[in-house]
């Protein structure tokens, strides 16, 4: 008598997760299907999944980092970063999704916003935003809009910056120096092309990068000029693989030291030495990019606990659009500035107040309170009918008195400094979340709004 | 009201909200009738099982309100859909009692959430069984699992060392 394999399967399969009920014979993890595994291991972080795989031959196989299109590997990024990107549209055929962990682990720091420090080309925005695409991350310049664009408060947004892997798997970074694109598919295009054909950017204007990582919350972008030698090499990007895999505990202090130790020290790695060697011999070369650095932007959002905090966007007294970035220090006081203006002191920080003492006034207020914020001429964007669109501001819930500004460390950046009044003002927080500033000096209120909210930017203007 | 019967004869009534929510079940019923046979599923799986439907059934009556809908937007692209965390803290309370099983009474419940396509509670078994891998050497991750250790000693050793430099990453 004959009985086919798969009955004999079932048959053995049901009695055991029966018996185990009764715990005489106890069920183990290798008699679950493949894909309820897989799915348990992707909770797993690396380094526990490697325990894992140290178990039996079976799991050595299933968690190997190597295979190309692990299926588990895949399950964990997907698990991770599935809610933000495709992991499966980064990687083409050949490359491992293990090797798309180890870069998205690292790349995710970059989402949100970054400030550029030291100077950079004219007129160049200092605030750049980065964000999740289907299969790259893209850092956009974000600056405010000119005009009356995107109802007087549009913020321009220029993608300049494209990260992801190319079809051999490796790490791969370009820019757009010009920053000035007709839109943000044409550089993403053209991107996209030049990672297919693994060696070539379609676009002559697409500079090959590096992206180098000092702890989480400061990079270089530099021109990767050992690119297009290097291009069918494994180790293109030697540099970057190198801090890549130093591991995390000390990881900071490693990186400092193999960023300046590459710059400085002529000994050192012979794999990080090679890039220097052919960035040498190519040194005729015009250079299509200097380096720039950037600096987070950790805290853009407002908290509970500090309600004004993070980057907000309003129309200063001469009718401009403003970014400003409002942040607590340790010590309790708050420093709003304004961001991004090329040119002037503080690395693109503009001083626009400070206080050191955050308590609020809570309703009910006084009447010299009501009076100071009812006399006062809330600036709003003029529309394209030239009438002012209506006031959207909410109730005043709280009141904050600021009785500082920079006037008083730095005299004569703006006003003189002589008059209290001219350093004293207020803030008013409304029952939106919102908040407006003014100064005694003068009769107005600067409101502001949100640039950004749950990481997507709000009033995009993308096109020039 | 729907009829499950499991692999030992046992026969429970429950409300439809608590038996869809295992797609097998809506789909069963949906070109059946309402007596379901459960072969694979012991009267006690199913007794946990339909204890942790009911819950969830009733708790999910209210709908909360529904969050980011880009996040939504950006899973349902995805090529597996995870889906989202337990909000209600209360709920994910009870549910942290509900899985205070030793490990062969949690992973019968594994098995049978999967067969019986349970979307919340696969989640919350599988992660359950992860946290209990978590931290641990292989030969604890053995013992707890039962799984059969089929290297020789020599190959246990040079593949902790291989593995050491090739997951170095975290």
């Amino acid at each position: 008598m004959t009985i086919p394999i798969f009955v004999v399967r079932s048959v053995t399969l049901v009695p055991r997760a029966m018996a185990s009920s009764n715990s005489t014979l106890a069920m183990s993890f290798s008699d679950f299907p493949e894909d309820v595994q897989i799915n348990i291991l992707s909770f797993l972080s690396p380094s526990e999944v490697s325990a894992f795989a140290c178990t039996s031959r079976r799991f050595v196989a299933l968690c190997g980092a190597a295979a190309p299109n692990s299926p588990l590997w895949l399950a964990i990024c997907e698990r991770r970063w599935g809610f933000r990107t495709r992991p499966r549209s980064w990687v083409s055929s050949s490359a491992s999704f293990a090797r798309l962990y180890k870069a998205l682990d690292r790349w995710e720091h970059l989402i949100g916003f970054w400030r550029r420090i030291g100077h950079g080309g004219p007129g160049t925005p200092h605030l750049v935003f980065f964000e999740w695409g289907p299969s790259y991350i893209a850092g956009s310049r974000v600056s405010p809009a000119p005009d009356a664009a995107g109802g007087g408060y549009g913020v321009l947004k220029v993608p300049f910056l494209w990260l992801g892997l190319s079809q051999h798997g490796e790490l791969v970074s370009f820019l757009h120096p010009g920053g000035r694109l007709d839109s943000s598919a044409d550089l993403l295009g053209s991107v996209s092309d030049s990672s297919s054909s693994s060696s070539g950017v379609a676009d002559p204007d697409l500079v090959p990068v590096s992206v180098s990582f000092m702890g989480c919350s400061h990079f270089v972008v530099e021109e990767n000029r050992s690119y297009f030698a290097d291009a069918r090499e494994v180790d293109s990007i030697g540099v970057l693989e190198e801090i890549e895999t130093s591991s995390p505990p000390d990881r900071l202090m490693s990186e400092i030291y193999q960023y300046f130790a590459i710059r400085t020290s002529p000994g050192g790695d012979k794999a990080m030495r090679r890039p220097r060697k052919k960035e040498r011999e190519r040194s005729g070369g015009r250079h299509l990019w200097e380096a720039e650095h950037f600096v987070k932007i950790n805290k853009y959002y407002p908290t509970p606990e500090r309600p004004l905090q993070g980057l907000w966007k309003g129309f200063s007294e001469d009718m401009i659009l403003e970014f400003y970035l409002v942040s607590y220090d340790d010590i309790g006081g708050i420093t709003c500035r304004r961001v991004g203006e090329a040119g002037e002191q503080f690395s693109g920080y503009s001083p626009v107040f400070w206080t050191s003492n955050t308590t609020f006034l809570e309703s009910p207020f006084s009447s010299d309170e009501q009076d100071l914020y009812a006399n006062r001429e809330q600036i709003c964007p003029v529309n394209a009918d030239g009438r002012k669109s209506s006031d959207s501001s909410g109730v005043v819930s709280r009141i904050l008195c600021i009785n500082s500004s920079y006037d008083l460390v730095i005299p004569g950046l703006s006003a003189s400094s002589g008059d209290p009044r001219n350093v004293e003002g207020r803030i008013w927080e409304y029952d939106d979340g919102t908040f407006g500033f003014g100064f005694l000096r003068n009769n107005y209120i600067i409101d502001l709004k949100h640039i950004a909210v749950n990481e997507f930017l709000l009033d995009i203007v993308e096109d020039l | 009201m729907i009829k499950l019967v499991s692999g030992d004869g046992a026969e429970f009534e429950v409300e439809e909200e608590v038996a869809f929510q295992s797609k097998i079940i809506k789909d069963i019923v949906a070109d059946a009738d309402d007596v379901i046979p459960l072969p694979t599923v012991s009267s006690k799986v199913l007794i946990q099982v339909i204890e942790y439907c009911r819950k969830h059934a009733a708790v999910n009556s209210f709908p909360l309100s529904p969050s980011s809908s880009a996040a939504a937007a950006a899973s349902s692209s995805s090529s597996i859909s995870y889906s989202k965390p337990v909000s209600d803290p209360a709920l994910r309370a009870w549910d942290n009692e509900f899985v205070k099983l030793n490990n062969s009474s949690l992973f019968d419940i594994v098995i049978a959430a999967n067969y019986l396509d349970i979307e919340e509670l696969v989640d919350l078994v599988l992660e359950t069984v992860a946290d209990r891998i978590k931290g641990k050497q292989a030969q604890e991750i053995r013992r707890q699992f039962n799984i059969e250790n089929d290297f020789t000693p020599e190959e246990e050793e040079a593949l902790r060392r291989e593995n050491s430099w090739a997951f170095q990453n975290n």
